[in-house]
């Protein structure tokens, strides 16, 4: 048994939405004041602080704009979107150790209004963006600029191998929209789609995706505050328990396109997380 | 006006200008070099002669830092291809086919795939390099259907 059990102690989210209307540090110092107001804390409790590597929000501007006294431990974690999940892993290793009292994880961005990955980023200078391992380098001349066209390669070879097709898809999106629906605060409150839907969406990469298995870019910030257990029974939740988090960065995998490792089929981060839960 | 290859397959929606060139860092200089003379350059580890791509300064299974810089021969197969439809980049021609390939030497490396119709692409088909210009008068290796292998052999060759 580990001594100081980490917990979640509050949750902070802004409204998704196709164009916030303020800057992405903005939306960082709302969802963390957001998440700290749930717990019960204030910003002179914050002293751990984790996002990752695709992501605008300095440590130094969040604290200056917040009024937090001094962090004593910051990370970022790399990659994409896999990278925001990782944050937690950090923060439990933070509050676990006794490196820190009170984390938080971030992720803040106006994904939608300024940065939208759906675009292609075609600069000249893209090969040096984001995490530094250079897969843009190896696929931006040959016109594959977006995630969707990136891991399309895999899900290519997958459908191949299982003979499978778009609409074997469809129940995922489905799915998920199905439970971002009963959010108030995401852009498709209510609206969940349908099988009907997805298989009349347009192509994005064919044969593999359609608009509706591509996630909705959004504007909005998130926050979550990780605590100890024994710290969080004076707190304002009841807190969530972090049975466990973990990362993983197996060997020939790259940071969003994975054309290497041996087996495209098989998602080797995935599975290593699995066995590490 | 389009920098890309003629095909024989004229394209839909032509490029409106020029492809982008790559950027070159130190440990990958020489395959982007190799292209712009018309070679398909491959790094392989001078001590275990084990291939890598992409390029990197050292080898994953011996650890050595000393590595050749080899001529390709060009030919492989298909291991996975997709068609991006969106959004169109105007320095590509569409139908834009993008393809892994499985090099003969034991590497795969990511390009295009053309004169060939997208119905027509399949995992395991032969395919050989040629090259295409872009802008900064560079080169990078894309794919063809391999002239040589029209025997209608589906599977890996070699």
């Amino acid at each position: 048994m580990k001594r100081n059990k980490a917990v979640i102690a509050g949750i902070g989210q802004t409204e998704f939405s196709k164009n916030s209307g303020r800057s992405e540090l903005q939306l960082s110092c709302e969802a963390i004041k957001l998440a700290l107001d749930d717990a019960g804390l204030a910003p002179s409790d914050v002293d751990g602080f984790s996002t990752f590597t695709i992501d605008n929000n300095e440590d130094v501007d969040i604290i200056r704009s917040m009024g937090i006294e001094t962090l004593r431990f910051s990370s970022r974690t790399p990659h994409g979107g896999g990278g925001s999940m990782a944050t937690i892993a950090h923060g439990m290793a933070a509050v676990e150790s006794g490196l820190c009292n009170t984390f938080v994880c971030l992720r803040a961005m106006n994904e939608r209004s300024e940065a939208r990955f759906g675009i292609a980023h075609m600069a000249p200078n893209s090969n040096n963006k984001g995490s530094g391992s250079g897969f843009l380098e190896w696929s931006m001349p040959f016109g594959a600029a977006t995630p969707a066209a990136w891991t399309g390669i895999q899900a290519q070879r997958y459908m191949a191998r299982y003979g499978l097709t778009n609409a074997d898809f469809a129940p995922i999106s489905v799915l998920q929209r199905k439970n971002a629906a009963t959010n108030p605060l995401a852009w498709y409150y209510q609206k969940p789609i349908t099988i009907e839907d997805h298989q009349s969406s347009r192509w994005i990469v064919e044969p593999v995706f359609r608009l509706l298995d591509c996630c909705q870019e959004s504007d909005g910030g998130v926050a979550l505050v990780i605590t100890t257990e024994e710290r969080a029974r004076d707190l304002r939740q009841k807190p969530a328990l972090i049975a466990h988090a973990t990362q993983s960065i197996p060997f020939d995998t790259e940071t969003v396109t994975n054309f290497y490792h041996k087996d495209l089929t098989v998602f080797d981060s995935g599975v290593q997380c699995a066995k590490e839960l | 006006m389009t920098t890309n290859v003629k095909a024989t397959i004229p394209a839909n929606v032509p490029a409106t200008m020029p492809r982008p060139q790559p950027l070159p860092g130190r440990d990958s200089a020489f395959f982007w070099d190799g292209a712009a003379r018309g070679e398909l350059m491959g790094q392989r580890c001078a001590a275990c002669k084990l291939f890598r791509h992409p390029p990197r300064p050292m080898c994953p299974n011996c650890q050595s830092v000393e590595r050749e810089e080899v001529r390709l021969s060009g030919r492989g197969t298909i291991h996975a291809f997709i068609h991006p439809v969106h959004p169109m980049i105007p320095m590509f021609d569409y139908p834009l086919t993008c393809v892994l390939v499985d090099l003969e030497e034991g590497i795969r490396i990511f390009s295009n795939l053309y004169e060939c119709e997208k119905e027509d692409v399949r995992i395991g088909m032969p395919v050989e390099v040629f090259f295409v210009p872009t802008a900064g008068d560079k080169q990078v290796p894309v794919f063809r259907p391999a002239r040589d292998a029209k025997a209608g052999s589906k599977g890996a060759r070699s």
